[in-house]
Formats: structure tokens, sequence, C-alpha cells
């Protein structure tokens, strides 16, 4: 099932340069994870943006269970059901407090008190955050405070999230835990995931991959087969995974140890 | 650099203080304020820092705590002293220095003045120290909610008020990061004539401001994003509850207001 069409989408920053996004015509499925790649500028943040209708479309129509960012009726429903996670998490934090600022969208959405109390204890366990409630955002680390963004989302109970450059200013142990979260809420709950990222690695978990350049959608590939034709990475302009780049070393290698070889290759496959 | 700054922090507590409701000590500290302005005498002013002291003590807020947030207005507050007291000419004349003319009626006015200076910071740190900011901001929407019918926007005004105290720490750590930044690019800000540093803080507050401005902007999409819209009603996690304790608390203090007003001159 399809949960966000882009049908012939186009959107100017300022009509007298070129789009930002051009001449979109593409789907999500329910329950997949697509990752977007491309260089600075390619309109990565456009497309995540229009998802939930913080930027509405100049021309054509970005489509969320059916129902058009453009209908203004709809867009408090859109927003609810396609969580946001931006870049920096120090941006996104509105409340003295994690536990103040998970139950603002709640507060937004008019849930009543005692329900959001429940679906904040939840919420919090299932990010790691029990211990964080009462803490200022600012005491804590950067995964820490990705984590306590992601709850803020999560509490909304979105079906479809959306991860804008989510883990680029973390640093390794603050991106492994928000990646084994955005795992574990795809696998083991079924959410559709849309991830922004400059990481080949994060994107190679990814179902599918798309890649932009200058407002369009140049390549749409699944993960396996990118992972299968290293050759593309190259056509993406992008550097070879770590694992790839040695297997390639040890292949070109001839006075290495033959065993260590092995292993690396193993270890490639 | 800024552990001196305690605007807007709270501590945590069971204190009398901290279950106080927060709209309860809005009304009471407005009360206390107005007295402050109002009484010039110094049984008035004896009156109204043993009241104040005795907040502090059951406030259970530290000693070292409160002195270390009174630090910095100690400056302004000498400035303010200095100001009155050389250039009030009132009562006797005691001492000539450099031209300038210490009077008796200065000095008292100074002291008075320093006084009123030291209470008014002493007790509104006393209530941000004890008070949830999230509670203090509600209790404001709420006191001010009968003013909407006026025009007044109170739900805006207390989302500012909200995000401005979130984002004081987070302020004052960039600052410090500009700091250390300029600094180890050559900027001196503690040495050098007074137009010298003048420059190096003008050099700091372009990119504090620029970083503000992409922050505030960020904030914007963040909150869209999760379904904000002033205009809207919205549910609280938060509940005030309003007890006997509150309306001991308002009336102790306008009872003391009335009685310095009227008594105490």
């Amino acid at each position: 099932m399809t949960v966000i069409q882009f049908k012939q989408v186009y959107y100017y920053y300022n009509e007298k340069d070129e789009p930002a996004a051009a001449d979109l015509d593409v789907e999500v499925k329910d329950g997949e994870w697509t990752a977007v790649i491309g260089p600075n500028g390619s309109g990565k943040s456009t497309l995540a943006r229009l998802c939930n209708g913080l930027l509405l479309p100049s021309s054509g129509g970005v489509y969320v269970h059916g129902a058009s960012t453009k209908d203004d009726a709809a867009l408090s429903g859109i927003r609810r059901r396609v969580g946001m996670v931006f870049q920096n998490p120090d941006h996104q934090f509105t409340a003295p407090t994690v536990r103040d600022d998970i139950a603002f969208g709640m507060e937004n959405a008019g849930v009543e008190r005692a329900e959001m109390k429940q679906r904040i204890q939840k919420v919090a366990e299932q990010t790691g955050t029990s211990h964080l409630l009462d803490i200022e955002p600012h005491r804590l680390s950067g995964g820490q405070k990705q984590r306590a963004a992601i709850a803020g989302v999560l509490v909304l109970q979105p079906d479809i999230m959306i991860l804008d450059e989510a883990t680029s200013m973390l640093d390794p142990a603050g991106r492994k835990a928000v990646m084994e979260m955005v795992r574990h809420l795809h696998k083991e709950e079924g959410m559709t995931v849309l991830s922004i990222t400059h990481s080949l690695h994060e994107a190679m978990e990814a179902d599918r991959v798309w890649y932009m350049e200058k407002g369009r959608l140049l390549y749409d590939r699944s993960a396996s087969y990118i992972l299968q034709h290293p050759e593309w990475f190259e056509k993406l302009n992008m550097p070879l995974p770590y694992s790839y780049a040695l297997l390639k070393q040890a292949q070109e290698a001839q006075h290495l140890d033959p065993l260590w070889i092995q292993a690396v290759r193993e270890a490639g496959q | 650099m800024f552990e001196h700054v305690i605007v807007g922090q709270y501590l945590p507590g069971h204190s009398f203080l901290h279950r106080m409701d927060a709209r309860a000590k809005l009304v009471t500290v407005f009360l206390f304020i107005c007295t402050v302005f109002m009484v010039d005498t110094w049984f008035g002013y004896g009156v109204l820092w043993s009241t104040a002291v005795a907040a502090f003590i059951i406030s259970g807020v530290s000693l070292r705590y409160m002195r270390k947030g009174m630090l910095p207005v100690l400056l302004l507050v000498l400035f303010t002293f200095l100001l009155h007291a050389l250039f009030t000419s009132e009562g006797e004349a005691w001492i000539s220095v450099w031209g300038f003319t210490l009077h008796g009626g200065g000095v008292e006015e100074g002291l008075f003045i320093a006084l009123r200076l030291l209470l008014l910071v002493f007790i509104t740190s006393l209530l941000t120290l004890t008070t949830n900011p999230m509670d203090l901001t509600d209790a404001l929407e709420q006191l001010f909610r009968p003013f909407q019918r006026f025009g007044l926007p109170a739900h805006d005004i207390a989302m500012m008020m909200s995000i401005a105290i979130r984002f004081i720490p987070t302020l004052l750590q960039e600052t410090e990061k500009i700091v250390k930044a300029q600094m180890s690019r050559g900027a001196s800000f503690h040495q050098g004539s007074l137009k010298k540093r003048a420059q190096a803080f003008t050099a700091l507050l372009v990119p504090l401001f620029m970083r503000a401005f992409k922050r505030a902007e960020d904030l914007a999409l963040a909150m869209e994003a999760r379904g904000y819209n002033s205009g809207t009603s919205r549910t609280k996690l938060r509940k005030l509850v309003w007890g006997w304790r509150d309306t001991m608390a308002c009336m102790f203090t306008a009872v003391l207001g009335v009685f310095l007003i009227l008594f105490g001159k």
C-alpha cells in the first residue's frame, strides 16, 4: 500500500531560481525504509519537508495516505502521522525538561492529561529515555538529545518517520544508539522510514535508496542491488563502504598473508 | 565562564515554596514588589528583608547558590549606589574628593536604591529557583487570560517566555563556544582599552545573533512539524492546584503590604 505519493511535484523557494524539487513522481510503500542520498543542495531536505506539509508543492501534489498536504483540513492529521526528526537536536526542544518537551506535540493535538502521562512512560521506555525525563535538554549528550527528540515524535504515534540527517551531528556511540532504535522501529513495529543521509553505511540498511541531484530523483534502486553492484558507488559519486574498500585492497594486494586476505574476503561477503 | 548566571534556573525540591501553586507565587511576588516600591523607610525595608530571608530559609535553597547568583548583580548595585551618592546633594555635606561632595541624603538614597535592587533580584531569583519554568509560564498564561478579551495574546506570551527560559542555558553555552573560538584566534575580552574590549564584544554579538536567528527558524519548523498552531486550544501536561498554603501566602503578603504602606512611614 502506498503511504506517501509524489505526483509531478515541483518546488521553488524563489521563482527566479532553479527548482529545489523537480519532476518528483515517486511513492513510498507502507513499512518500507527508504534512504535518500545526494550532495548538499540536491533537494533531499526539501523532499522531506514536502512530506508533512512544512513545504507545499509549487505545482503537483504530495499525498499522505491519500490526503493532499495542500488540504488545510487534513494537515494536522498528516503531521500527526508523519513524524519528523531534524538534524540538530538542540534546535528541536521547546520545553525546559525532556518530559515537557515530549508532551509538547500531544498538547498541540489535544490529548488528555492521563493519556499523555501513559504515553510518555511508554515512549520513554521504548527510546531508553526514562532516566532523562526530568533533565534539562542542554545537559544531555548528543545521542541522548536525539533519542529524546525521537521520543517527542514517537509519542504522537506516527506511522511514518522522517529522519532529516538525524545522525549527522552525533558521535559514533550516539549514531549507533539512534540507528538501533530506528532499526527496531522499522523491523519490529513495521514503521515506514524515510531517512535523509550522507552516510552510505546508513543508506545500505534501507530497503530502497533514492539518489537526488539538483532537485531531481535520478536513481531509485534497492540497497541490495547497489551492494551487489559496487560500481554504483562510483556512479553515485560516493566512497565505497569501509568493508568494500578493504576487500578491494585485499584483492589487489599481492604480498599479504593469504589467510588474512581470505578473512577480509569473508568479512566483506 | 557563565557559572554565575542563575536566571531561569530551577532547583527541584519539596519545600513549602516548592509546593506552592505557581499562580500564587506570581501574585505574592507581584504584591511584594509593589510594596518594595511604595515603602521608603528603614523600618519598612527591615521588615521586607526579614520576610525575604525567612522565605529563603524556608525554600531550602543553599546560601552558596544564592550568593553565586547575586554576585553578577553586585556591580550594577554598586554603580547605582555611587551614582546616587555622588550626584544627590541633599542633607549635610560629609566629605569632598576630586570635586565630588558626598552628602548624607545622597548616601541614604543610594543605600535605599541599592537595597531595593538587591531585594528585587533576591525575591525574583527565589521565585525562579523554586518554580518549574513550565508551571511558571502556565501560571502566567492563566493569570493573563482575562486580558485576552482586550487583545492580549496570553498564550503567545507564555509560549515565548517558556522558549526564552529554555534557551537561556543553550545561548550561554553557545556564547562560551564563540568566545573560546575567538580567543583561540587572538581576540581578547578581558584585556586592552575599553574601546578594544567593546569591539571584541561586538564581534561576539554578530555570530551569536546569526546563530540565534538560524536556531529560531529551525525551532519554528520543528514546532510546526509537531502540530503547533498558536490559534488552537491546547491541553496541558501539568495541572496547577491552588491550595490553602497559596491563599495564606497571598493574604500574608497583601496584609504585610497594607501594614507597611499605612504604618511604615
